[in-house]
């Protein structure tokens, strides 16, 4: 015969345990969501990075194998992510493209140069290792200037830069958020329990008898919250690929296997500690001060 | 007789407050004593004293074959076995069912083989008169009730001391009588009980020995006299 204040005791404990699980697969969401902008973000630098450009103007009397031997060479340099031949007819058409008018006409001469356009790797981007390479393309035969322009790739630098120090800051103080939030909600959780916790120091159970269930369930709460906000993060990633194809890749499993991953560790270790920290101030707590 | 307590020479302090002074006390196998005096005269801080939650830093003490003065942190769980303590508010755990409550404490404790625990459940329950209310929540008991399950709680390991702080605090006259009897009924199959109170009129119904506590000292009187 279950009475009703039995049932009314029962389900208050649930809803309060449930409301705990919710505001940690919150608080778990929000931090997911973040990881994934600055894996983004990181992207989007490699992005920007990659088309960083260096243009290699040649000599004018340079014979077409020349040129070939010479692309090959620099293709085989540590730096060079990819070369590109542009030749004098392939400039002046570009350019005729880009002015709109016929330049040739009236100068009846193409003046400008063959070019090889050449793309860096990401790790020789910082505008010190460019400004190196150039001078060290420079001084090969055949190497008439090398153009670059260290303000942009300077002023891209600095941004990427302060972007990702932005976002690296605000997750910092979102994770403090996070565990403070955490904890205390679990503090509030335990706080209620106290009274159960001081009973069981009189009969006679030792600490770790009296933290091992709490801990436990603290431990599981937090697997139960990051399964929800692993849901939770699935949901947005789908919707935000509905509406911006381009966004991220569905593809990069590993990407999303270590994410979910450090979710719920995440959840599981600051629910675990953050309760073994509530018990313990309970079991230490002199018996006057808890009511 | 077999002395289970013996207090000598004790100075008890709650933090740096002295509460007691040159307290004496023994207590042995078979003795029910009654322990009496108004609010903060420091019935309770003695008995707190007993099962460690207060540190014993002046004089000695010995409850069984623990030195209170030498009662490590760690030590105080393990003390807490071999006592049966009884509070005015039972200090039930009203999380769980009377079955649970008394299981928490055989496990906590060292039980492991599940037969013998049920068998031991089922015998200190009966010993309180409550041998089929085990299903039940604690909030679903009356109030002797409740106390009673506290007594087969704190009978389930046999200590040979029982301390009781005002067990009959929030009952009625009846069930008052009946936890008398059965603390009295206790004290006789071989332990000793200590119960602090303030019921006077129930106290004559045994004679028994009487520990008052007055300005910072603890005497030891009749039942008699205290309850003239």
């Amino acid at each position: 015969m279950a009475s009703t204040p039995d049932k009314y005791a029962k389900r208050r404990a649930r809803t309060s345990a449930f409301s705990t699980v919710i505001g940690i697969s919150l608080v778990l969401f929000m931090l997911g969501i973040l990881t994934i902008l600055i894996l983004n973000a990181q992207k989007l630098s490699n992005y920007v990075k990659e088309s960083i450009r260096v243009e290699i103007f040649l000599d004018a009397d340079m014979k077409e194998a020349e040129i070939t031997r010479l692309k090959k060479e620099i293709e085989t340099l540590p730096f060079a992510r990819e070369a590109a031949y542009i030749s004098k007819d392939e400039s002046a058409k570009q350019l005729k493209e880009e002015l709109g008018e016929d330049f040739m006409e009236f100068l009846d001469y193409n003046p400008l140069p063959g070019l090889i356009d050449l793309s860096l790797n990401i790790k020789y981007t910082h505008p010190d290792s460019i400004s190196v390479i150039a001078d060290g393309l420079e001084s090969r035969a055949g190497v008439n200037e090398v153009v670059y322009s260290p303000n942009l790739i300077r002023q891209i630098e600095t941004n990427i830069n302060k972007i990702g120090l932005a976002l690296l800051a605000f997750s910092g103080l979102l994770l403090l958020i996070a565990i403070a939030l955490i904890n205390n909600t679990i503090r509030l959780t335990i706080y209620s329990k106290r009274f159960v916790i001081r009973s069981m120091q009189l009969v006679g159970a030792t600490s770790g008898f009296i933290q091992k269930p709490f801990i436990l369930a603290g431990i599981l709460q937090g697997l139960y919250s990051s399964f929800i906000s692993i849901l939770l993060i699935l949901g947005v990633l789908f919707a935000v690929r509905h509406e911006v194809p381009d966004f991220f890749e569905f593809n990069d499993l590993i990407m999303f296997v270590k994410l979910f991953s450090l979710v719920a560790l995440l959840g599981m270790i600051i629910s675990g500690i953050s309760t073994l920290f509530a018990v313990r101030r309970y079991l230490k707590m002199d018996a006057s001060k808890i009511y | 007789m077999e002395t289970i307590v013996e207090i000598k020479n004790a100075t008890i302090y709650q933090r740096d407050h002295l509460v007691l002074s040159k307290v004496n006390l023994q207590l042995d196998r078979g003795d029910f004593v009654y322990l009496i005096g108004k609010t903060g005269t420091g019935k309770s801080s003695l008995l707190k004293t007993l099962y460690g939650e207060l540190p014993l830093k002046d004089g000695e003490g010995r409850i069984g074959d623990f030195d209170l003065r030498k009662l490590k942190r760690k030590q105080v769980a393990f003390l807490r076995r071999k006592l049966g303590i009884v509070f005015q508010d039972f200090e039930l755990l009203t999380d769980r069912t009377i079955n649970d409550n008394l299981l928490f404490v055989l496990k906590a404790t060292g039980w492991k083989d599940k037969k013998a625990m049920n068998e031991r459940m089922q015998a200190v329950l009966g010993k309180v008169g409550l041998g089929t209310k085990g299903y039940k929540m604690p909030h679903e008991l009356s109030g002797g009730e409740q106390q009673r399950v506290a007594i087969a709680r704190a009978l389930l390991n046999n200590p040979d001391l029982i301390l009781a702080d005002e067990p009959t605090g929030n009952l009625d006259p009846n069930t008052t009588e009946e936890i008398l009897n059965l603390l009295n009924s206790i004290s006789k199959s071989g332990r000793a009980v200590l119960m602090a109170t303030h019921d006077y009129i129930h106290m004559k119904k045994f004679s028994s020995r009487v520990i008052r506590c007055e300005g910072n000292s603890v005497i030891e009187e009749s039942v008699n006299s205290a309850v003239a």
